[in-house]
């Protein structure tokens, strides 16, 4: 095989142009980068208690206390300096409120911690920044989920139903993202419920627990409901912004309606606030009739709830999914 | 393998997340440029660097993904999803610009930095066929030396080199360079 150097140095030349071309936007690449931790966090959540125990690579179980647990301890002991010296340092309603960060569904601090996202969402009025926190409390109230249901123990409905108004902010505020921001955002939204979708499918195979089915079931079906709104215009962020726009105004409509046409609603908004903290965790919706107490609350958060219940076809029957 | 990417992959195998983080943050502006310079659309590159990470990321969470070579691991899956990006695309004619030399003298200090001749480039690089592209652009526009290409392809030097010969060769017939 002949060489040429001189062609060679042609060629070369011009593609050391091409290696000075470099183009990117800021906006867009924290976009990527959130899409790949929010992932990352996701994916983590599925860590088994199995794998999470799995030996090290001498075939060792690291514990604190162990020789290959030192790294852990020494981690471990800055972190309870680090916390204790947080402690002193704050107000009693601030170490309060921090503490509720922890806190569990059923735990005493837990609308403490509702209360405290509550607040962050009313002072963040940014789009993208909205979308984030919400993306964020969305991935908080699958933690949750996933904490509970992986000891056995049923979720509270109203679990379900914040993790639903959390994905419905973040897409109320994709709805306002402009220019060069929406394809990124609305890349992060989508991977989010890609990963909450595989999250809770996961969890509905993998528990033992069947009375944590329904839930799981209940919240897997409203996420993919919602990744489909991505699908249908694949590739065109334009497009799904604006269909996007438009189901969130229908729901936000339907919302407004509620109180006077209790059977007119599609029971997609589900964010069934004003029950919040009232509705049994055991609530079997599939057998409230009209006129029961939980009537109206289960038409916000089960789709078809009022065919369920044998009301006719007509136009107030409403029930159909998002 | 340096001892920095054996111990991020140590910890990513475990999915701790900084660990993970820090990959991404060390790794992420190369697979970009790598991207960008062969697609020239910004959209595309960026979502080659979130398929990239999104596939690492599967593969580390089932127990696969890299063992060693870090670098040249996410360099293969970026490569795949540009190689898949250009087959949806039939290759673009060339249009070069001022490339007949008249004398044999070529003067090419008045053709970089321009957006329109890197355009040019890219379409000769669609030509070539994804092994030769591969090479081309990690041993000259990424500047990586024979051992680090042949890991990232998988293959034997004496491989590589015939390959870049091969490659250099075809890119010279597509942009029909004529020197003396």
């Amino acid at each position: 095989m002949e060489r040429n150097p001189k062609n060679e140095k042609f060629i070369l030349e011009r593609l050391e142009g091409l290696r000075r071309e470099q183009r990117r936007s800021a906006s867009a690449a924290a976009g990527t980068k959130q899409t790949y931790m929010a992932r990352a966090r996701s994916l983590a959540l599925g860590v088994s208690k199995t794998e999470k125990g799995r030996l090290n690579q001498r075939g060792v179980q690291p514990t604190l206390t162990g020789p290959l647990g030192k790294e852990h301890r020494f981690a471990m002991k800055a972190l309870i300096s680090v916390a204790i010296a947080l402690a002193i340092a704050l107000s009693g309603f601030g170490l309060t409120a921090a503490a509720a960060q922890s806190s569990m569904p059923n735990d005493a601090l837990y609308g403490l911690k509702v209360w405290s996202e509550d607040l962050r969402m009313a002072l963040t009025s940014d789009p993208e920044q909205v979308v984030d926190l919400a993306l964020d409390l969305a991935t908080r109230r699958a933690e949750e989920i996933t904490a509970l249901t992986e000891e056995g123990v049923v979720v509270p409905d109203q679990v379900r139903v914040r993790l639903e108004l959390h994905i419905f902010e973040a897409l109320q505020a994709f709805t306002r993202v402009q220019g060069e921001d929406v394809e990124p955002t609305m890349l992060r939204i989508q991977d989010q419920l890609r990963t909450q979708e595989q999250l809770f499918l996961r969890l509905k195979d993998g528990t033992g627990c069947e009375d944590c089915e329904p839930l799981l079931t209940q919240t897997q079906e409203m996420v993919q409901g919602r990744l489909e709104l991505f699908q249908q215009n694949q590739g065109d962020s334009t497009m799904i912004q604006e269909q996007i726009k438009l189901q969130v105004e229908t729901e936000l409509q339907l919302q407004t309606n509620k109180p006077e046409d209790a059977g007119n609603t599609d029971g997609s908004m589900g964010s069934g606030n004003q029950y919040m903290g009232d509705v049994p965790a055991d609530l079997d919706c599939s057998t409230v009739v009209e006129g029961d107490e939980y009537w109206e609350y289960c038409l916000t958060v089960t789709p078809g709830a009022g065919q369920q219940n044998g009301s006719d076809g007509n136009d107030n029957g409403g029930g159909k999914k998002p | 393998m340096s001892y920095f990417e054996k111990a991020l992959l140590r910890r990513a195998r475990d999915f701790n997340l900084k660990a993970l983080e820090e990959i991404y943050d060390h790794y992420n502006q190369a697979i970009y440029r790598y991207a960008y310079r062969q697609l020239g659309d910004m959209v595309q590159a960026e979502d080659c660097v979130s398929e990239t990470f999104a596939r690492f990321l599967q593969a580390v969470r089932h127990g696969k993904g890299p063992q060693d070579y870090l670098q040249a691991y996410l360099y293969r899956i970026a490569h795949n999803w540009i190689t898949d990006q250009y087959r949806r695309q039939p290759p673009p004619p060339v249009e070069l610009v001022d490339e007949q030399p008249d004398s044999g003298q070529i003067k090419v200090e008045d053709a970089f930095d321009s957006h329109q001749e890197n355009e040019s480039v890219r379409k000769a690089l669609h030509h070539l066929t994804p092994e030769q592209r591969q090479v081309i652009l990690l041993r000259f526009v990424e500047n990586w030396s024979l051992q680090e290409t042949a890991a990232a392809m998988e293959k034997e030097i004496g491989a590589v080199k015939a390959l870049q010969h091969r490659a250099l060769e075809t890119l010279a017939k597509v942009m029909k360079v004529k020197v003396e």
